[in-house]
């Protein structure tokens, strides 16, 4: 009887960390995606996470749109705008520096640059405040489980899409002949490019997806949260490093152990520890990783780097 | 209040990286500094604009705000304008400032320290007899000592940060601090019978941790109620799931959510989602629509604020019309009366000592501080501190109901801070 | 190819060298290192740009198209360094060549038609093992490039070049490096792909092998046509004989092969 709501409390926080890891696991895929093909390391992509969010907000206030149509335009409108980004910015340095190292500190930048300007837009249009898409489009319920558990539909959504995304995304880029293009352009871009591959059309639709992806974790989170702002992005963003960098770069299973992973151990800190410390670990293991296995913790990649 | 919401963009070289390119785009991007505010006066901007003209005889006040048009804090920055062009149009209209007329500039800051500083010694080399600062703490302890050595009164208004009235005496803080009425919060959980709390707060703000570490314990052990869990996050969080699971743990009869930004909606709309029937309680900065995303599920959450257009005093009756014609169809909020609060307390002290120069309107301050009071928008503000250039205000206590606050309490005025009745 | 010229820097690599590659015709490309051999297969690749000039297939200006559409025209080509892709089996990397048409569509295709992308696997998986077929290796589909032996990548290459079905296909020392019993039987294979008028251009140190299989040799040198011609006109050249062999007076048999490995 005394344990009861502990072990209710108890079963409630690994719902919750598996909730947690499943946003970071539909966030991480993207940036994996776009780094581990293209070796751009899109700073920008929290940005068009929020953007994604921003988008839903404008769509649904108004009851213009229901809650899939703004899904669906939202995962569009991210995946456009990171599509911008490589046309405007990333093709051009990827022609420009022969150098790989100062390609990828250039791209580096112009995704700092990216991701400013669509901050900016959103600031501009939220009056830099507070905004989420109304409580109307997404009704939320719990159900109760045992105890004091319980979980919400939108989280059983996020875990489910989460689930068939990273699954997706592995199976296609293992699978399919055009991951096998994008995996061929991820290890040499000249090469595959003799052989018939359209290199530029490869990475303009791998960025559409890496964006899509971001939108698809920005719309279900502002559904979940309620209220987003800019900063959210950024947050979003040095967490999904830590999952890069544990997981193994362009490696979609080792991003998805890392994201659950890090969710756990956050989670456990929060519950059980001294929960200002809970950012601390992402970065500890990040430490550890860089100490023991500085390859990641999935050493062969996927999407494998030159 | 905004001491640490430049902190929400991550630390390190991202942060220096980042910070490199804003600079950078800021300082291409925005070229015009200056304009005079049409709103306010209908008069010359070549009047305001000009720093080479020092003739005061023209019958004009020149003054400045060096404040946060755009940036992280924008959306404050344009509220307090709007309270502040209200007061110059009150203190033009009432012929108190012996014929002659306030004509405001504004210089924008960008929320941007570097920029902040540039565009104050601007306002100091211009002819404006006082300046009225940025809003962020970084942003006005940079500033103020440019004001100080320009011997120009520099009137602060939401930047809550230590030490800043201590650069000198041409400083002012005119906001009073949301610690003086936070208790009406405390005495108000009191009354409902509440004995157990639970409590979260952005342990990256100096001023909520204070408030939720140190201050609030103390009110509540004095009234009988006890905190349970006592939760610190960075104001950066975005998950809250674990959260607020530790939150509903001891099943308390309240929960204080001191954060800011959209953590407190989020926060709040799990708490309910999960089911949890108790009060939430909030900080101040929870006002200004902080809460609407939350929607049905932020209703019934208490806060205290400086000013509510219910307030029964007459300065706030004043200002809360006056806002309303000014700005048709748009309710004033707290952010509206500081800066209307600032601007008010400017023109009573020209009213004062009779003469608009910069050392006139030191006197000026110097002399209503002796008086003790003045009445703004948030009501009679009184003069406190060590050096009296500071104020107290009564607040009030509200209720987030279907998208407005609304009044439950009203402070009351003439005190250091609110007490604590319930006793 | 018209007058091609290509330079790097103030070195002019190609200097106006014309040259045209008839169906079923295997054209031995000679001449010392550094004479432009490589560059122009890379300039007929179009992995490189031409400084000036133009290149025509089958009448057809592609100049400055991309490289994936000189490979749609029917190029392709294999490499002086072995470029397999270690993170694929040597079955993917060969399908890869035979894939070409439709990756150009990109990924959203898979999507929407997602029976005929299955089908289209089928034909790939299915072409590209007659190609490793066709270059004797039909077991080693499943093995990975790195733990092949050196002669056996080299085949895997070739076999990736052919799944592309090109119409010309451009050798660049496909025998470097390999066995004696391997040469020849890669001597053989390019002989057979001639007979059924497939077009090619081999560059190779080996001369003996060129002699065996071209039946039209093009010497370069200094990024310049020396000499054009059957191979035994050509071997017989004074010039080229000095350019290539310098001022030893030696015979074909003279010329080893050579290890080139990694020299690019």
């Amino acid at each position: 009887m005394p344990g009861a709501p502990a072990a209710g409390e108890m079963l409630q926080q690994l719902i919750n960390a598996i909730v947690f890891g499943s946003v970071l696991t539909l966030f991480a895929l993207g940036l994996s995606l776009a780094w581990g093909t293209l070796d751009v390391l899109n700073l920008a992509h929290g940005a068009v996470f929020i953007f994604a969010g921003y988008l839903t907000y404008e769509l649904t206030r108004q009851g213009a749109l229901s809650f899939v149509p703004a899904l669906i335009v939202s995962m569009v409108g991210a995946g456009a705008a990171t599509v911008a980004l490589e046309v405007l910015a990333f093709r051009f340095i990827r022609t420009r520096f022969a150098n790989k190292r100062q390609a990828e500190l250039s791209m580096l930048v112009a995704s700092i640059g990216g991701a400013i300007i669509i901050d900016q837009v959103v600031s501009n249009e939220t009056g830099a405040t507070t905004f989420g898409p109304p409580s109307s489009i997404f009704k939320v319920r719990e159900y109760h489980l045992t105890g004091s558990a319980g979980i919400t539909n939108i989280q059983i959504l996020i875990v489910v899409v989460a689930v068939l995304a990273a699954v997706g995304l592995d199976q296609w880029v293992r699978r399919s002949r055009q991951g096998r293009a994008v995996r061929a352009v991820a290890y040499d871009p000249v090469t595959s490019g003799l052989l018939g591959v359209n290199v530029s059309f490869v990475a303009i639709s791998t960025m559409f997806v890496a964006g899509a992806l971001a939108g698809l974790a920005g719309v279900l989170l502002a559904v979940n949260l309620r209220a987003e702002e800019v900063a959210v992005g950024q947050d979003y963003l040095l967490t999904a490093f830590a999952i890069l960098i544990v997981g193994g770069v362009g490696s979609v299973r080792g991003a998805v152990l890392a994201a659950y992973l890090i969710a756990i151990a956050e989670t456990a800190v929060v519950a059980y520890g001294p929960t200002q410390w809970r950012d601390g670990i992402a970065f500890l293991l990040i430490l550890l990783v860089l100490l023991v296995r500085p390859q990641g913790l999935f050493a062969k990649a996927q999407f494998q780097r030159a | 209040m905004f001491s640490s919401r430049r902190l929400r963009w991550p630390g390190g070289a991202l942060a220096l990286l980042v910070m490199a390119v804003t600079i950078a785009a800021c300082g291409s991007s925005k070229p015009s500094t200056t304009k005079t505010t049409s709103t306010v006066s209908s008069t010359s901007s070549s009047v305001a604009a000009s720093a080479t003209s020092s003739t005061e005889s023209a019958g004009t006040i020149p003054v400045t705000f060096v404040g946060d048009e755009t940036g992280l804090v924008a959306f404050v920055g344009k509220e307090v304008l709007k309270g502040m062009e209200v007061a110059v149009k009150r203190a033009n209209a009432s012929g108190e400032l012996h014929g002659k007329k306030i004509v405001l500039s504004v210089m924008d800051t960008a929320s941007n320290v570097s920029t902040a500083t540039v565009k104050m010694s601007d306002a100091v080399k211009s002819n404006a007899v006082a300046v009225f600062g940025p809003l962020l703490s970084n942003e006005a302890l940079a500033t103020a000592p440019i004001a100080e050595r320009g011997k120009v009164v520099d009137i602060e208004t939401e930047a809550e940060v230590g030490g800043l009235l201590q650069i000198g005496k041409y400083i002012y803080r005119l906001t009073p601090s949301e610690f003086l009425y936070y208790p009406l919060t405390v005495d108000h959980l009191a009354k409902l019978g509440v004995k157990h709390v639970n409590l979260v707060y952005a342990s990256d703000n100096p001023t909520l941790t204070e408030e939720s570490t140190k201050l609030l314990p103390e009110w509540t052990k004095k009234l009988g109620i006890s905190i349970g869990t006592s939760v610190g996050i960075p104001s950066t969080t975005t998950e809250f799931s674990s959260i607020v699971t530790k939150l509903e743990t001891g099943k308390p009869e309240a929960i204080g959510v001191n954060m800011i930004g959209p953590a407190i909606a989020s926060i709040a709309s799990a708490l309910r989602t999960s089911g949890y029937k108790g009060t939430i309680f909030c900080d101040q900065s929870a006002t200004a629509g902080s809460l609407k995303p939350g929607g049905s599920a932020a209703n019934g959450i208490i806060y205290g604020v400086l000013y509510s257009p219910e307030m029964s005093f007459p300065s706030s009756k004043e200002f809360t019309k006056l806002y309303e014609e000014s700005f048709p169809g748009e309710k004033p909020q707290g952010y509206d009366a500081t800066g209307y609060d600032a601007m008010t307390a400017f023109a009573d002290a020209i009213a004062k000592s009779g003469s608009d120069t910069r050392e006139g309107v030191l006197k000026g301050m110097q002399e209503l501080t002796v008086a003790g009071s003045f009445d703004g928008g948030s009501g009679p503000l009184k003069f406190t501190g060590p050096e009296h250039r500071e104020v107290s205000g009564p607040g009030a206590l509200v209720e987030w109901k279907e998208g407005a606050e609304h009044m439950l309490v009203q402070g009351t005025p003439g005190l250091e801070s609110q007490p604590l009745k319930a006793q | 190819m018209k007058d091609a010229r290509v330079a790097f820097g103030g070195v002019r690599a190609l200097d106006g060298v014309s040259l045209t590659v008839q169906d079923g015709q295997l054209l031995g490309l000679i001449g010392p290192n550094g004479s432009g051999k490589s560059t122009l297969l890379a300039a007929i690749s179009r992995m490189i740009d031409l400084s000036s000039g133009t290149l025509t297939m089958e009448g057809r200006d592609y100049t400055n198209a991309p490289a994936h559409l000189a490979n749609a025209l029917g190029i392709a080509r294999t490499f002086q360094t072995v470029r397999l892709l270690r993170t694929m089996s040597v079955l993917e990397n060969v399908m890869l060549g035979a894939q070409a048409e439709w990756v150009r569509r990109g990924p959203l295709a898979t999507w929407l038609w997602l029976s005929r992308a299955r089908r289209e696997e089928k034909r790939a998986r299915r072409a590209a093992q007659q190609a490793l077929e066709r270059v004797g290796l039909k077991d080693l589909g499943r093995r990975h490039p790195q733990e092949l032996p050196y002669g056996p990548a080299r085949k895997v290459e070739i076999a990736r070049a052919l799944a592309c079905e090109p119409k010309l296909l451009l050798l660049d020392e496909p025998t470097a490096g390999m066995s004696q019993a391997e040469r020849e039987e890669v001597g053989i294979l390019l002989s057979e792909l001639s007979k059924d008028g497939l077009a090619q251009v081999l560059v190779e140190h080996d001369l003996a092998m060129i002699q065996r299989v071209c039946n039209r040799v093009v010497a370069l040198n200094f990024g310049q046509v020396i000499a054009e011609g059957l191979p035994a006109q050509v071997a017989a050249d004074e010039l080229v004989r000095e350019a290539y062999l310098g001022h030893r007076d030696a015979g074909m048999e003279a010329s080893a092969p050579m290890m080139e490995i990694g020299r690019q």
